[in-house]
């Protein structure tokens, strides 16, 4: 009996032993791996602190302030009490003499990467006052955000802020983010409403962000930033996969060729994209505001740009349309985006397009409100390609073993 | 489906758990291994299976009919069976039409019926022409037993060494020879006219296993390995999917056995397996994949025959990507190498060792006794020995040298600068003979060695930019910037920097693995040591590996 108690506790002790072992090399190699990220791959860490608006998509979380920290840079991140990057409060009456510009798009269009006195939009707003032009910016940018939100958010917020002009910042994501959000569709050609709400993960985010031990990991940890991006890559890949199959599937019927199916795929996400932004055009025009659409380049090197905006399905439109690439040639060579820091704008980079679009808006007399949709501005198509997500994404189909898609954070 | 993929490690996963559960059966496992091998091999292109099963065949074939003097009629009507059935299945079936999906975790294969034969007569022709030659050499096998012992011995090595070099010859160097031919008689008799090239696809690996099956076929035509009875051992053999694509080129008399034997898998295999893997994985993700953005950026410019630029006056950046370059190749082909032997370590093999520290080499002899282990030893064996080796005197051991390497270069692509290359190195292997008095003598004082090591990477560097070059402008033009214009700029500095930053641990590991004399020497370091060594190259791979990284190198040969 006394042996067998010994034995008995020899074996707990034992187990005792193996499993301090384990859970001390489990809190080690958690610490080194922090440890090693921060000196060989410090992680930029981004923290996206959205939550769910009355209208049924994601907005930036109201008073909120926080630091991007990158191994380029590191600035604050200061929303208002309506959720929008500003240091103070913006009435929706619009203040006499002032012209106002609605800024929509994601986390390039809110200006990650750069002070709010560096955004592209702040820099706009500058010099168009050198020009005697006193206006103001309301930018409705929320990092993830694509056409469809665009649109939800101009109807259910932009226009109540009396804008002369709404610029969207049009980014190479967006097609897809349509088509994930399936907020809106294309029956017959005919832009249609699917579904009422987009909320990807908000639920989850506001339980997590509660904790304040989490909002500490998330805002400092590179290894937590390392896991989460890894997954969150993962996850929007196969969301992007499953649409192509379905879509593809629902084309097969109609042509059993492959590449046919997903030349058909693109050419609706080219569709859906090109008819939400008519539908923004369209409810600006109804306000007698302008539509101006900032195509943003995707990097290739620092003297390669590239635009992947469909303008071949667009060009029966009277969309106006400003790309920088050809400001982008003129400074070549110089660092216009990050590189080490998920490709965002640099304040110089923020500069040109910010001149460049207080250019364009003062030549076309953008301000000058109409009343009719007619398009009255010179139409501005620069560095056409014709490029297309699809190759875009088969190029990126043989993913590598855990290094997924290098998708940036928009 | 290459080895740092998600599809390879679920794929893997599946065979490995299948393959451990049928751990029983010797047969069952090997089946298991040549079903995966053919899938593995297929993902690339069906087609090209066809090409394996005909190498399969006449190893098969000519190994039994050397060392049993006659195959039995079961026996051939098996392996005349398996090489129709091979052509019908691989070459007349579009297996594109065919397509499996996970829908809701349910297994589902679609067929397109309409689109599941070829449109094109081509493939049926194929497949006639394999039959009828099947058919030919059934009847014509009976009589052969007519000629003496010895004869016929030579006549199926021959017709073993005939059948690979011609499929090597037509889907590796045809369309070089007939380049050849046109600008040969252009230059020499100024008759230029049109021969279109061929369009003929490399199925990827074809080096690797024709060489494989041909030095199974020598050795047993030299008595030192038997030939296998089954047809079965003999197409895994041919096709095991960790060494069909590049490597290392194993042999009959250590590969063999381990498939007519069961596997025994200890724990230190498994340790040591997925060491391996996970070392392979840094050495090609992290490194390889990262050098290759500065070797291409650099080279680029000069890769188009047609590209005439000025030569650059920032020779360090050159010298930057060669060495670049120098550590890429090592770590994108050794990496490969150690992920396979991983893999097969896992399944219970012992697969020869390809890379001994080649960087460490002190002579050209030392560099090739280290370097694509497997095929110098193959052309040792096969081909430099069987010339002469270095028995008759200094002139035909330079001869037998230089052809060797010259073949070695040819091996690696049909193209001009590696055939340079070739020559380069049986150069020096030749003068390094001929200079040191006694080139293999160790010598014991380290400065010496140091210089040693150093004179022969920077050699070895040469040799890679013969390698990666296009053409031989941009030989010069680099050796030119290097020599002439040796200006240390932003953009050179940084390249340098990157290059340190990717390698300082692998040279590191390196010197703990020439210093303690053992590659694997993790055994014998602290437990805390290793855990943090295993941290340092998991979270190297996480973080660090390059997204958008390429193939191996090696497929390409």
């Amino acid at each position: 009996m006394h042996f067998r108690k010994m034995k008995d506790m020899k074996l707990t002790t034992r187990t005792g032993q193996l499993t301090a072992k384990i859970l001390f090399a489990t809190a080690y190699s958690v610490l080194a791996a922090e440890v090693f990220l921060r000196i060989f791959a410090p992680q930029s860490i981004l923290p996206r602190y959205v939550c769910p608006t009355d209208y049924g998509i994601r907005g930036n979380e109201p008073n909120r302030s926080y630091w991007h920290v990158t191994p380029d840079y590191r600035i604050n991140i200061r929303t208002n009490s309506k959720g929008i990057r500003a240091n103070g409060e913006i009435p929706y009456e619009k203040p006499p003499g002032v012209k106002r510009i609605v800024v929509l798009g994601d986390s390039f269009g809110m200006g990650y990467g750069v002070d709010l006195q560096d955004t592209f939009t702040s820099q706009m707003a500058r010099s168009l006052e050198k020009n005697g032009i006193k206006c103001e910016v309301v930018n409705l940018s929320v990092s993830g955000h694509g056409n469809a939100e665009h649109l939800v958010a101009l109807k259910e917020e932009g226009l109540r802020y009396e804008p002369d002009l709404v610029l969207v910042a049009w980014n190479s994501s967006d097609p897809d983010d349509n088509i994930r959000a399936n907020l809106f569709g294309l029956e017959d050609g005919r832009l249609v409403r699917r579904s009422k709400t987009y909320l990807p993960a908000t639920k989850l985010q506001e339980v997590l962000f509660k904790s304040r031990l989490y909002r500490l990991v998330a805002e400092h940890s590179h290894l937590y930033t390392l896991v989460r991006d890894k997954a969150a890559n993962l996850v929007k890949y196969k969301i992007l996969l499953t649409i192509r199959r379905l879509s593809n599937a629902a084309n097969s019927a109609q042509s059993p060729d492959e590449s046919a199916v997903a030349e058909a795929a693109s050419k609706y996400r080219n569709n859906l994209t090109t008819a939400i932004l008519e539908e923004i055009r369209q409810q600006c025009a109804s306000k007698g505001a302008n539509l101006l659409i900032l195509d943003i380049p995707r990097r290739v090197s620092r003297t390669e740009f590239k635009s992947l905006f469909p303008y071949d399905e667009a060009k029966d439109s009277k969309l106006d349309i400003f790309n920088p690439i050809r400001v982008f040639q003129q400074h070549k060579g110089d660092k216009l985006y990050w590189e080490n820091s998920c490709g965002h704008f640099t304040p110089l980079g923020c500069r040109l397009i910010g001149e460049g679009l207080a250019e364009v808006i003062l030549k076309s007399g953008l301000l000058n409100r109409k009343s009719s949709d007619n398009n009255t501005t010179e139409i501005l198509r620069t560095g056409r390609e014709n490029e297309q997500f699809n190759q875009w994404v088969d190029s990126q189909k043989s993913l590598d073993f855990f290094g997924v898609l290098p998708i940036v954070i928009i | 489906m290459p080895f740092n993929s998600i599809t390879f490690a679920v794929f893997f996963l599946v065979v490995y758990a299948v393959y451990r559960l049928s751990g029983r059966s010797c047969r069952l496992q090997n089946l298991l291994l040549l079903a995966a091998s053919y899938i593995f091999y297929g993902w690339w292109d069906v087609r090209f299976l066809a090409v394996i099963a005909m190498s399969t065949v006449v190893a098969y074939c000519c190994a039994l009919s050397i060392d049993r003097g006659q195959m039995t009629a079961k026996q051939r009507a098996k392996a005349s069976a398996f090489l129709i059935l091979a052509a019908i299945i691989f070459l007349g079936i579009r297996w594109d039409a065919v397509k499996f999906s996970l829908p809701n975790w349910r297994p589902s294969i679609t067929v397109d019926w309409n689109n599941l034969l070829f449109a094109d007569s081509q493939h049926y022709k194929l497949i006639l022409g394999i039959a009828a030659v099947t058919a030919l050499f059934n009847i014509i096998y009976p009589f052969l037993r007519w000629l003496k012992d010895d004869h016929r011995r030579k006549f199926f090595l021959i017709f073993s060494i005939t059948a690979n070099l011609t499929a090597l010859g037509i889907f590796k160097y045809c369309n070089f020879f007939i380049d050849t031919f046109r600008t040969l008689v252009h230059s020499l008799l100024g008759i230029s006219f049109n021969t279109e090239t061929l369009n003929i696809v490399l199925p990827v690996g074809i080096s690797f296993y024709t060489f494989q099956t041909m030095g199974y076929v020598i050795d047993v035509y030299r008595r030192t390995s038997r030939a296998t009875d089954s047809l079965l051992d003999a197409a895994v053999f041919t096709a095991f999917f960790p060494l069909v694509l590049s490597g290392p080129i194993e042999r009959g008399a250590s590969l063999l056995p381990q498939f007519q034997n069961p596997r025994l898998i200890k724990a230190s295999n498994l340790k040591e397996g997925l060491w391996l893997i996970v070392w392979g994985l840094y050495k090609k993700m992290v490194i390889a994949d990262n050098l290759a953005k500065i070797v291409n950026a650099t080279f680029a410019p000069f890769d188009n025959p047609g590209s005439a630029l000025a030569v650059p006056q920032d020779g360090l950046q050159m010298l930057a990507a060669i060495y670049a370059f120098a550590f890429q190749i090592y770590c994108d082909f050794s990496g490969y190498s150690d992920i396979a032997r991983g893999i097969a370590q896992l399944l219970g093999f012992d697969i020869r060792l390809n890379f001994n520290l080649p960087y460490f080499a002190r002579d050209p002899s030392d560099f090739w006794r280290r370097w694509h282990i497997s095929l110098s030893s193959w052309l040792r064996d096969y081909l430099y020995i069987p010339l002469g080796g270095n028995r008759y005197g200094s002139y035909k051991t330079g001869r037998n040298l230089m052809i060797t390497m010259l073949l070695c270069g040819l091996w690696h692509g049909a193209a001009w600068t590696f055939v340079l290359w070739g020559m380069f190195h049986g150069t020096i292997q030749t003068l390094y003979r001929t200079l040191a008095h006694n080139p293999d003598s160790p010598t014991r004082k380290l400065w010496i060695l140091v210089i040693q090591c150093v004179v022969m990477f920077h050699l070895t560097c040469f040799g890679w930019l013969l390698f990666r070059a296009q053409n031989l402008n941009t030989v010069g033009v680099f050796l030119q910037s290097i020599l002439l214009h040796p200006g240390l700029s932003p953009e050179a500095a940084n390249c340098f920097s990157n290059v340190a930053f990717y390698c300082w641990f692998l040279v590191l590991f390196q010197a703990v693995q020439g210093l303690t004399g053992t590659l694997n020497p993790l055994p014998r370091l602290p437990r805390f040591v290793r855990l943090n060594i295993w941290l340092f190259v998991i979270m190297s791979i996480l973080s660090l590996a390059e997204s958008s990284g390429g193939e191996f190198i090696y497929f390409a040969f």
